[in-house]
């Protein structure tokens, strides 16, 4: 390994750190275990960076190998969250988001949203169980296809679809919900 | 302007809101959905909220990594290199 494939890399792959940390932060939930998640990411990318394909897509490709070590590393140590999935979750969210509009919460609900702090968003995205909160983070903050999502996380892109939807809707609900409650606050004389 | 009085049943809408929002629905479908928002107010909202949620998002969970961290990984990489050219 030479001084500029070192170079290389850096220049290439460095840049990604700040979102690489911040998908970290997401999967471990503690900024601890998101820095030793991300060492050892970018060890691991630079030991295998001969296996990289210049000009193909190099931050899917650092996120696949976050993505690999963090299950590998501190997926059995996490403690489950409290939300599961439920059997036909898509349906009723799509009654309930048709219902909601019916009584014009939308709107209400559009505008208190705004307000809500950054630690109520990651809580409530710490609550969802992880498969889909990855993939909800992968498409809604880093805005990858779902095929790379599907590469990213090595799962079908059915599998994908499903933890993106269930995912949202789960955590759409949450934050209706502290919005509305917002609102509420907001609104009382 | 009409009030909109019924709620929109278009659950095709909803259900397609966010694959068109990804840039994952056909093109067939894109200016059909396209033409549909432009009459009902209701999905009009529905994007506006979802668009706000991903905003929101993606606002919140914006990290910064320690320079620390940028530091340590430099140095670990600097180790890989000379484990391997010796």
């Amino acid at each position: 390994m030479t001084e500029s494939n070192q170079e290389t890399f850096e220049e290439q792959a460095m840049p990604f750190l700040d979102q690489l940390y911040g998908a970290a932060m997401r999967m471990t939930r503690n900024p601890t275990d998101a820095e030793d998640l991300v060492q050892e990411t970018y060890a691991k990318a630079f030991a295998s960076f001969h296996q990289y394909k210049q000009g193909t897509n190099l931050r899917a490709w650092m996120y696949r190998i976050l993505t690999n070590t963090f299950i590998n590393t501190y997926r059995k140590q996490q403690r489950e969250p409290k939300i599961s999935g439920s059997e036909n979750i898509e349906d009723w969210q799509i009654h309930r988001a048709a219902s909601h509009t019916a009584e014009g919460l939308r709107s209400a609900e559009s505008e208190a949203i705004d307000l809500l702090g950054d630690s109520v968003v990651k809580d409530a995205l710490a609550q969802l169980p992880e498969d889909f909160r990855l993939a909800v983070y992968l498409a809604d903050v880093e805005g990858f296809a779902y095929k790379e999502i599907a590469e990213i996380m090595d799962t079908p892109l059915g599998t994908v679809m499903s933890r993106l939807h269930r995912g949202r809707g789960q955590l759409r609900e949450m934050l209706a919900d502290h919005a509305r409650e917002l609102g509420m606050k907001v609104e009382a004389p | 302007m009409s009030h909109d009085v019924e709620p929109c049943h278009c659950e095709e809408a909803i259900k397609n809101l966010w694959l068109y929002l990804d840039s994952e629905i056909e093109a067939v479908l894109v200016e059909r959905i396209k033409a549909h928002i432009q009459t009902c107010q209701t999905c009009r909202q529905e994007l506006a909220w979802e668009e706000r949620v991903r905003s929101l998002l993606r606002r919140s969970c914006t990290e910064q990594a320690p320079e620390e961290l940028r530091v340590q990984i430099r140095h670990r990489i600097t180790v890989i290199r000379s484990a391997e050219s010796s």
